[in-house]
């Protein structure tokens, strides 16, 4: 591959596992089902 | 008397800025394809067995004055700054990451460490073949991969995907 003349030198310290990947079409972060509320009281038909 | 002289190649000649960032480097090449659907490079003989390939030598500056031994990997991983390929002839075109040591050419650079990140496979007449080429490539290098089509309509399209993308990357925060 030709890349012509050095120009500049780069000391780039990030670890590549480090790095974040390119967000191609990365999917959206699921979202956790939230907790339907449990009733704390419930009706009970009471003879009088 | 003859005397020894030590040059440091990275500093001597020709005088060149060093920069240092924590921001990987991207960059753009083909590959050849081995039978076992692997990248290889164009110029050498050098198969790319992982997604993330390390060199322990860091890539010097040649001055013209010093020959090197052609180790393996000695000049580093090399990229195109733009994705404007000249190699639309080879079955796969991508995009690179590189870390490390990494000498800015006027066209490209040379890394010591490279991240592949994004593929583009040439499309072939067998859909069965062509599919086990982009899973396996996927699985191989962990990362997206896709068809691009022959001629230089299907180049034309890959270069103005990368550099939509690049567009997109830079007007992010």
């Amino acid at each position: 591959m030709e890349i012509g003349k050095p120009e500049k030198i780069h000391e780039i310290e990030l670890d590549p596992m480090e790095a974040p990947s390119p967000d191609f079409d990365e999917p959206a972060p699921r979202e956790e089902p939230k907790e339907e509320p449990v009733p704390v009281e419930e009706e009970q038909e009471v003879e009088v | 008397m003859k005397k020894k002289l030590k040059i440091d190649l990275r500093t001597s000649y020709p005088p060149i800025p060093l920069v240092l960032s924590n921001k990987p480097i991207v960059g753009y090449r083909g590959w050849g394809l081995t039978p076992g659907c692997k990248l290889e490079s164009v110029s050498v003989n050098y198969v790319w067995e992982h997604p993330i390939l390390r060199n322990n030598k860091k890539p010097i500056i040649y001055d013209g004055r010093q020959r090197f031994q052609l180790d393996r990997n000695l000049f580093g991983f090399y990229a195109f700054k733009e994705p404007n390929f000249k190699l639309y002839y080879v079955p796969v075109l991508g995009k690179v990451s590189l870390f490390g040591t990494v000498i800015e050419h006027a066209d490209g650079y040379r890394g010591q460490n490279v991240r592949v990140d994004h593929l583009f496979l040439l499309r072939i007449d067998d859909e069965t073949e062509l599919k086990r080429q982009v899973d396996s490539l996927s699985k191989t290098y962990d990362c997206e991969v896709m068809v691009r089509d022959k001629g230089k309509e299907g180049l034309n399209k890959v270069i103005a995907y990368y550099k939509y993308m690049e567009g997109e990357s830079s007007a992010s925060p």
